[in-house]
């Protein structure tokens, strides 16, 4: 007999549910664990595209690694693969920090942060998580 | 001969600084060594309860990291002890406190998952806390392990209080209770002693395993669907928005937003997808660009403290409302920025 551990949402009845959206939590199924998680501080030099930094994750997998980032001074946090926007206004479009987060990669040792920046030198702080093992 | 042992007890007792000015007061996992080029990691621990009498001879001392990961390197340390009678909570930056005029330097090899790496003989630096004039039993007690002269990138990661709260950082002080003599009219000599408190490091917590594996031997995090050593995002609500602009007015972006309220940077997954009429297509991870003969377009998202603005654009249209509808999930879990 196969035994599980399951925790249904509200008003779901955890013994006849099967639509794995009703769970909280199921043993069948594998959740994003936080394996890692932590900040790393970057200066990022003024107009200069593809700059390159990296954080050694210490897992012995290649980690699925998600970030967000966030200037100083500034209140708000962005993506990779987006512009930090200090204005957006319809009919216009979008007006930059300057600082665009390019991507995060993961391999087999590293996190790879990358920035291009078309004004001035700024820190920015990336907040990582290492979720998984791809 | 007493042996005394304690653990890091909350998550505001330990920490690194990542320089020039990070602080990660409740990280999950304490870094040491260069985290980069020229920046570097200084670790910080604070034992409470520190149950030795001002008077009391350490005959040893050390503290005991234990590996968050695998780190192939070499990181070269330095330990001092913060120079206060009953040092504060680490709930903000610790690292510019006195430090002791003893320290001791720290050179760590490979470290493994799971593994203890004991420092050298810290006695010198835990008996000038224990002689300040205002130390008293019960005091805390804190270190301050800075990189000293480790190469880029060498740096490895230790178990915090939040990782694992039997695995966090360890103190252990094996000390001779001091005796004092007083004279008066008559003579009298008094000893004083203290008891002894042992914190031994135990497991407590749940773990389920994948299928057909032994969950007491099972610790790869791969291996688990679920470890209470281990965090998880907790989904808070998931929210549709609709933005849209009409390309025949000469419009060619659209913004909107999604308040949160909840007073910090949340975790955010978003999802996008493009349609003119009808809702059609497929939904897209965000953010996203892209470009045709002779259009561009994007999809893209900011996190503020109260809410999620999205954001589309098309440049290159002149006709037709253009629809983006963005899906929204917020996570309970603080970006902590």
């Amino acid at each position: 007999m196969n035994q599980i551990i399951a925790i249904s949402k509200r008003f779901k009845d955890v013994t006849t549910a099967t639509n794995p959206n009703d769970f909280i939590f199921h043993s069948s199924y594998n959740t994003f664990k936080i394996i890692k998680t932590g900040i790393k501080t970057i200066n990022v030099i003024g107009n200069t595209d593809g700059q390159v930094t990296y954080h050694q994750h210490g897992c012995s997998f290649t980690p699925l690694v998600t970030a967000f980032a966030k200037e100083t001074g500034v209140e708000q946090v962005f993506l990779p693969n987006s512009t930090n926007v200090s204005l957006w206004g319809r009919k216009l479009g979008w007006t930059t920090t300057g600082i665009k987060f390019v991507s995060v990669e993961s391999d087999s040792k590293r996190i790879i942060f990358t920035f291009d920046n078309s004004s001035s030198t700024k820190i920015v702080y990336v907040r990582y998580f290492v979720l998984e093992g791809i | 001969m007493t042996a005394y042992t304690r653990l890091v007890q909350t998550g505001n007792d330990d920490g690194y600084k990542e320089s020039p000015s990070y602080w990660g007061g409740g990280a999950t996992g304490i870094w040491v060594g260069k985290s980069g080029t020229s920046e570097t990691f200084t670790g910080a621990f604070r034992f409470t309860s520190v149950t030795i009498p001002h008077g009391a001879t350490i005959n040893s001392a050390k503290i005991t990291l234990t590996g968050y990961g695998n780190t192939s390197a070499t990181t070269n340390l330095i330990i001092y002890g913060i120079d206060e009678d009953d040092t504060a909570s680490m709930s903000s930056d610790p690292t510019g406190r006195t430090r002791t005029s003893n320290s001791l330097t720290w050179s760590i090899g490979n470290v493994s998952d799971g593994v203890g790496y004991d420092s050298g003989d810290i006695k010198s630096i835990v008996q000038e806390i224990i002689d300040r004039a205002g130390w008293s039993s019960g005091n805390a007690m804190g270190f301050l392990i800075p990189d000293n002269g480790s190469s880029s990138y060498n740096n490895h990661l230790f178990h915090s209080y939040e990782s694992s709260t039997s695995l966090c950082a360890l103190l252990t002080i094996d000390y001779t209770a001091g005796t004092s003599t007083s004279t008066t009219t008559s003579t009298s000599t008094t000893t004083s002693t203290s008891t002894t408190t042992t914190l031994s490091a135990q497991f407590i917590g749940i773990k389920v395993s994948k299928p057909n594996l032994d969950v007491l031997k099972t610790f790869e995090p791969n291996q688990l669907i679920f470890s209470s050593d281990y965090g998880t995002l907790k989904y808070f609500h998931k929210e549709r928005k609709l933005i849209s602009f009409d390309a025949s007015s000469g419009d060619i972006s659209a913004t909107g937003t999604y308040i949160h309220n909840l007073n910090y940077y949340p975790y955010a997954e978003v999802f996008c997808r493009v349609y003119i009429g009808a809702p059609s297509g497929n939904y897209e991870y965000c953010p996203f660009f892209g470009s045709g003969s002779t259009v561009f377009y994007s999809a893209t998202y900011i996190i503020t403290k109260m809410g999620i603005s999205v954001y589309g654009q098309i440049n290159g249209v002149s006709s037709s409302i253009w629809n983006f509808e963005f899906l929204i999930f917020v996570f309970s879990n603080n970006l902590d920025m």
